[in-house]
């Protein structure tokens, strides 16, 4: 079944479509937030709004775009105002740019994470998008509301200059070839 | 050999990550065969999708479970979705909320300290205007009643005159022939305590604005009259334009009494169709009440010199000046009693202004074809009046900039032409 049909079929009262559609998006909704949140408790709670939204604000969701795009869109704003929230507390440790923290992360990684950590915030985003959720061009304009062409055009300029920060670390890490 | 670069670099990520078109995709990968440097890039392009591959995650913890429950309904008037909704900060709406009860809070304040009562002393007879004025004429009876003396009488105010503790002789104000403030039929003898004890009473005055379509022109104007006539109105002024076969129209301005102009406009509306209709209200009260103080002052004033005259013991010159100042207040309170009049009249009897117009079908049996001689003749005519305000209008434009360009160019004609032979001379071998 496809996405709209789970989500079709949990608007006329079927339980298990929604907790079909939550184990197909239950892994790609946890690496969105655990890339991008500093503790695994931080992405937990993320992602657990993010399926509570889609569970009050299913009457109004239509298919005019794809399920997955509208999760992702939910999520991306959900991780949007976590970030205020934290801005406006002050959390030193949860900034706008902020991305996963180090715990966990095998060495190999880390290298990568600072290089990536080091673009300019709607670049990665952007990035990180395409490269670990695998959005495509079109989808990833609907979650962030740019253009497509501005989402090609910051994609390419962060592979870019993603790819000179890695090329000036080879020896730190050892991992590339 | 020359590779011609006709993709983008753009286009080669574009290319690797499956986002062109098949037609263009193609064309992107016989340039790849070709081009060196875009398989380079291709290749860099690779590289960082496989480093970024590096970073893993754990797997999702098992404490993350689907959430229990069924759809929320749908709610009214929500047409967002409900992901817009989820990022508004609280904090937003406590600010909200804190600035309109700062908001009510100044209202609520400066109504009440409109409605304190004050102690007033009273020097002259601006200082019993102003007095008057302070006492709340508008505020309530309570205060009024407060600040008129114990002396007097339930239909009257009274002002103590000096600011000293001894017997002070009062000042009865008696405001005859003012209005009744209570309705809005004219009065013979009204009081300023009265109105005082009146918090409520208010002279608007009403006027109202309504354009009809109608069928049945004839109809109108008696039927105008038969409203009027019903609602003990009358017609201030009717104009009745266009003949027959051209659209007609009515303008009428009906006085009706102004509790009844809601009546009375209902039986307008069913005059016809309504395409417009306005109403507006005046509240006048408070510039009534200040013409009646006044005319109550001179009354006063009037009266005082009556006395005067009446023990004269001064001079024959005084005697001359008493009665000059006489007659002047005699003019002013007629003045001013006219004004109140006028007053009271356009608060108790409201203004409807009509707008009657024919439902105008073109009959085109009454219109015959207009002769071709007549129509050449009629765009000769029309070709010649453009040419001549053509012609009027370049020269209008010439004599208008004339003054201005010869104005300029008298003062720039000599420095203009002065740099332009240093120029030309630096510039010659």
């Amino acid at each position: 079944m496809t996405d709209d049909d789970l989500i079709l079929a949990f608007l006329g009262g079927d339980r298990a479509a929604f907790d079909a559609l939550f184990e197909r998006y239950r892994g790609p909704m946890w690496n969105f937030f655990r890339r991008r949140t500093p503790t695994s408790a931080d992405a937990e709670e993320l992602a657990q709004d993010t399926f509570l939204a889609v569970l009050q604000g299913a009457r109004r969701y239509e298919p005019r775009a794809s399920f997955r795009s509208y999760l992702f869109g939910i999520a991306f704003n959900v991780l949007l105002a976590w970030r205020r929230k934290a801005g406006r507390r002050g959390d030193e440790s949860v900034q706008a740019d902020t991305i996963a923290g180090p715990s966990h992360d095998p060495s190999s990684a880390i290298w990568v994470r600072d290089a990536l950590a080091a673009l300019d915030p709607d670049d990665r985003e952007i990035l990180m998008l395409r490269e670990y959720d695998a959005l495509e061009y079109a989808e990833i304009a609907r979650v962030t509301g740019a253009p497509i062409n501005t989402v090609r055009s910051r994609l390419f300029r962060a592979r870019m200059a993603l790819r000179e920060r890695l090329a000036g670390e080879p020896l730190k890490t050892g991992v590339r070839s | 050999m020359t590779i011609t670069h006709d993709v983008e670099r753009e286009e080669v990520m574009a290319y690797l990550d499956g986002e062109l078109e098949p037609a263009r995709a193609r064309d992107v990968r016989a340039h790849l065969d070709r081009c060196a440097d875009c398989r380079a890039l291709a290749d860099r392009l690779r590289d960082v999708s496989l480093s970024l591959q590096e970073w893993t995650v754990d797997s999702p913890p098992p404490t993350l479970v689907a959430p229990s429950g069924a759809p929320a309904p749908r709610r009214r008037g929500a047409w967002w979705p409900a992901w817009l909704a989820l990022p508004l900060a609280p904090r937003w709406i406590a600010v909200g909320l804190a600035s309109a009860a700062v908001l009510a809070l100044i209202v609520v304040v400066q109504s009440q300290l409109r409605g304190r009562p004050t102690a007033v002393a009273i020097g002259g007879r601006d200082d019993m205007t102003a007095a008057l004025r302070t006492l709340g004429y508008a505020s309530s009876a309570k205060q009024s009643s407060a600040a008129a003396s114990a002396s007097t009488p339930p239909s009257g105010a009274s002002f103590a005159r000096g600011a000293s503790p001894s017997p002070s002789p009062n000042v009865q104000l008696n405001l005859e022939a003012t209005t009744d403030l209570r309705s809005d039929r004219p009065a013979d003898s009204v009081n300023v305590g009265a109105a005082l004890q009146q918090p409520d009473a208010q002279m608007i005055v009403r006027t109202a604005t309504i354009s009809l379509s109608s069928d049945k022109f004839d109809d109108i104007r008696p039927g105008l009259e038969r409203v009027v006539e019903a609602h003990h109105g009358s017609i201030a002024a009717l104009t009745a334009s266009g003949d027959p076969p051209n659209q007609r129209s009515i303008t009428a301005t009906l006085r009706v009494p102004s509790a009844e102009l809601d009546a009375a406009l209902a039986g307008v509306r069913a005059l016809g169709r309504v395409l417009q209709e306005s109403q507006s209200s005046e509240d006048v009260t408070d510039a009534h009440r200040d013409l009646a103080i006044r005319i109550s002052n001179a009354k006063v004033e009037e009266q005082r010199l009556d006395q005067i005259l009446k023990d004269r013991t001064g001079k024959l010159s005084d005697v001359l000046s008493v009665e000059q100042a006489q007659s002047r207040v005699r003019t002013e309170i007629e003045q001013m009693e006219a004004q109140e009049l006028a007053m009271r009249n356009r608060a108790a009897l409201s203004t409807i202004t009509v707008d009657v117009s024919e439902r105008y079908v073109a009959d085109l049996a009454d219109s015959g074809p207009t002769p071709v001689g007549v129509r050449l003749r009629n765009a000769f005519v029309d070709g010649a009046r453009a040419a001549i305000d053509s012609a009027v209008g370049v020269t209008l434009a010439v004599l208008n900039a004339a003054p201005t360009l010869l104005l300029w160019t008298a003062v720039l004609f000599f420095p203009v032409r002065l740099t332009w032979r240093r120029l030309r001379r630096s510039t010659l071998p």
